[in-house]
């Protein structure tokens, strides 16, 4: 129905009143008088509409929106004129607990902006092959517990790719990848966020050429218990910039980041099978390569699929700036006034257990001095040495061809 | 864009249009076809008519639950549509907590309503339904807000709201729902959420991908915890005139408000361990036993500023220390639970489940090293 059709005129109003006096079988030429012209209405509109497979576009502009945006068409791209030229604010959100929620397979995002969502910016759930691509998720009031938990949210979704994109000011992570298979997330930037880029209960990552600084922790990889998928493992972090990431934890407590200290480049919590190499990290307060057990944050669990210990943890070929002058826990600050200069950039806690398989391999990295706490001990005979972790681990083989350039395969 | 293809139509020849429509086609007295798309306008459905000031049912019958979903205070009247000869079944091999089974050609209607203490204003108090094929809801001095539409067509069950105008006389289809700002008799503003059909699938959508809809709210122990006379319970009479095929004992639910009974209809939707929220391994139906999977002594995953400060989601005997008790008290949407349809504070929920939180045993004082 256009515009033109009922366009006020009496002649083209009594033409339009017989059209539908005829057309009662066939009503949905009827006009609802919810209908508008407002873009953003068209957009929420647009996204219930179409079809399998097709495009929406989001113009170029800043628009206000007051709840949230839905899309549960798969094959659907959602496209803008680019991560600062399309950009739906939140400013104003009134309800619901994202800014864009979707639940559908094979979808493209790509060139908007979220800002200031209340609750999260875009979460993906439960989705086949989600790809996000220069898109913004900010707050842009800078470090707040007010702002929003996560930037970009794909969970328990087979197939992930995060690219190009930026996310700044989460009070959670700015990149969360949870519960999910096969992924990449490559060239973002993460900045001011409490957790840059966090890879959770996840299998087969690649996490590489991300530009990660001033978060409170650069980048996490993280096996929590209670979850229904466990078990994560099989992740790579290699050639990330990781600088500076020193901004104080700003988490609301009770969220597992609230427990990471300000000033860490990398954190690996109860993984299995992770590799960090050819990594830049520099200037970080507690350290630049943390690996721990859930055991230390001293939380109960009640799964017995847990494994709460990290195994096969491989660092290598990492550039080691500085680190550890200034660390954020008061063991580790005990430590360091004990032995009156920087920690060492490996940290462990020494949690372990019986195993075939080693903890923790490091070789080849800019510095060889690593620091086990001895928490299970109480932090009472922490011991440096330079190697502890002096042995070697296969490569994983990885999501992407990412040194050749080579796209995922359903890119 | 499809703002382009969205006309904006002027309120004057509106209005006419409308008149002239109304003449034409109403009311309507075929059934609406089950290969057609639901229409524009409710009243084209012919399920819901209104007769000397009071709405009532065709070829349908009106229920209510025991223990109802909370939706800002607003009352709800609900009907079920069966096709000629059909019934309602209990899913096989569930208890009497699960939703029941409608037969295709189905549809059930819920409408959103408010007593109107005065102009402008919405009142809080709960409007009192009665039940059956013949109940009539005297509309005088109430607002009708919306009509949420679940169909069981050929290919499934689908959901659609349906918004009345400020008369109440018609109302009309809106896929992308609405939020109506609404000002309660005490003066507090508050946005009324008006769902559009993808958050439909938010609470109806079952698995993790809310891709199939089913109705959630007629699980016989709800339906059998309202008494319909001073003989017969509700469910009772849904057996008895054979709306629903089911010789099976039927556990009722408590009759008076019960913690367990809110959980499970205004949380386990999602938190069920299979639903749209099962990456926070939460299960609060009914019939959940773990004290963990409740939330006991269990750290929150994804929470956000839900989390509130607090560890736990329910510390036993401490529910200003639980994030459950305070995700219910709050109502910024980064926080609150649930997360869509309310805006308002369930007061007298709230107080329920800190009674149940008080009487929880358990401790969850722990400590870690940061």
């Amino acid at each position: 129905m256009s515009q033109e059709r009922f366009g006020g005129s009496l002649r083209s109003l009594m033409l339009g009143c017989c059209v539908l006096l005829s057309a009662c079988g066939a009503p949905e030429e009827v006009a609802s008088p919810l209908l508008s012209a407002d873009p953003i209405d068209g957009l929420r509109q647009a996204l219930l509409d179409v079809a399998p497979g097709g495009l929406v576009e989001i113009p170029e502009g800043r628009f206000e929106l007051d709840r949230s945006l839905t899309l549960s068409v798969s094959g659907v791209t959602l496209r803008g004129a680019g991560q600062n030229r399309s950009v739906l604010a939140f400013d104003q959100q009134r309800s619901g607990a994202e800014g864009l929620l979707v639940t559908a397979d094979d979808v493209t995002l790509q060139g908007f902006a979220i800002e200031n969502a209340r609750g999260d910016a875009i979460k993906v759930s439960g989705c086949r092959n989600i790809v996000m691509r220069d898109l913004r998720a900010e707050w842009t009031g800078g470090p707040s517990p007010d702002n929003g938990a996560y930037g970009l949210y794909p969970v328990q979704c087979e197939g992930v790719l995060i690219g190009d994109s930026v996310a700044i000011g989460a009070s959670d992570a700015g990149i969360y990848v949870g519960q999910s298979t096969d992924i990449v997330v490559r060239r973002n930037r993460a900045a001011y966020n409490v957790a840059g880029i966090e890879i959770e209960n996840s299998m087969r990552a690649d996490v590489y050429a991300n530009v990660v600084v001033h978060n409170t922790g650069g980048i996490l990889v993280f096996d929590l218990p209670g979850l229904p998928m466990q078990g994560g493992r099989e992740v790579r972090v290699f050639r990330n910039l990781v600088t500076s990431n020193n901004t104080p934890n700003f988490a609301p407590e009770g969220n597992i980041v609230a427990t990471v200290p300000s000033g860490t480049g990398i954190l690996v919590s109860a993984n299995r099978d992770v590799e960090i190499f050819a990594n830049v990290l520099d200037d970080h307060g507690t350290a630049a390569v943390m690996v721990m057990s859930y055991l230390i944050t001293g939380r109960p669990f009640d799964d017995p699929d847990y494994d709460p210990y990290p195994e096969r943890i491989h660092v290598h070929g990492n550039d080691f700036g500085r680190s550890g002058h200034e660390p954020d826990a008061e063991p580790l600050a005990m430590i360091r006034a004990g032995i009156g200069r920087d920690l060492p950039p490996l940290i462990w806690d020494g949690f372990t257990r019986d195993s075939d398989s080693p903890v923790l391999c490091a070789q080849d990295n800019s510095a060889a001095e690593s620091i086990n706490l001895d928490a299970p001990g109480g932090f009472a005979a922490p011991q440096f040495a330079a190697d502890a972790f002096d042995c070697s681990l296969a490569s994983l083989p990885g999501v992407s061809e990412a040194g050749a350039g080579v796209a995922v395969p359903w890119e | 864009m499809s703002a382009k293809g969205a006309a904006r139509v002027t309120r004057t020849p509106l209005l006419l249009l409308l008149a002239c429509l109304l003449l034409a086609c109403a009311p309507a007295s075929e059934p609406w076809p089950l290969s057609e798309p639901l229409p524009a306008r409710l009243s084209e459905l012919g399920l819901l008519l209104q007769q000397g000031g009071e709405l009532r049912v065709q070829d349908g019958f009106v229920y209510t639950l025991g223990h109802p979903l909370f939706s800002d205070y607003a009352s709800k009247h609900r009907s079920v549509h069966l096709p000629p000869g059909g019934r309602a079944e209990r899913v096989s091999g569930a208890d009497s907590m699960a939703a029941l089974a409608f037969p295709p050609g189905t549809l059930i209607t819920k409408t959103f309503l408010y007593p109107v203490p005065a102009q402008g204003l919405v009142g809080l108090t709960n409007v009192a339904m009665e039940t059956g094929e013949r109940a009539g809801l005297a509309l005088a001095g109430l607002r009708l807000l919306e009509t949420r539409v679940l169909r069981h067509a050929v290919s499934g069950w689908e959901a659609v709201s349906y918004l009345w105008d400020e008369a109440g006389r018609e109302a009309w289809r809106a896929d992308a729902g609405a939020l109506l700002a609404l000002v309660t008799e005490d003066g507090v503003a508050f946005d009324y959420l008006v769902p559009d059909r993808n958050q439909c699938a938010a609470c109806h959508g079952t698995g993790r991908q809310q891709r199939v809809l089913m109705p959630i709210g007629p699980k016989p122990a709800n339906l059998a915890a309202v008494r319909v006379s001073e003989q017969e319970q509700q469910y009772a009479r849904w057996q008895a005139a054979g709306w629903v095929m089911d010789q099976d004992e039927v556990v009722a639910w408590p009759a008076q408000p019960d913690a367990r009974a809110y959980l499970d209809v205004n949380c386990a939707h999602c938190h069920n361990g299979d639903g749209s929220a099962a990456n926070a391994g939460l299960d609060l139906r009914y019939s959940s036993e773990r004290p963990w999977e409740l939330g006991v002594c269990k750290p929150p995953v994804a929470a956000g500023r839900g989390a509130g400060g607090l560890r736990v989601g329910i510390w036993p005997g401490r529910p200003e220390a639980s994030i459950l008790h305070y995700r219910l008290a709050h109502r910024d949407p980064a926080v609150m639970m649930p997360e869509l349809g309310r805006s308002l504070v369930d007061e007298q929920a709230l107080g329920l489940i800190a009674a149940w939180i008080e009487e929880l045993q358990g401790d969850c004082t722990h400590a870690g090293m940061f």
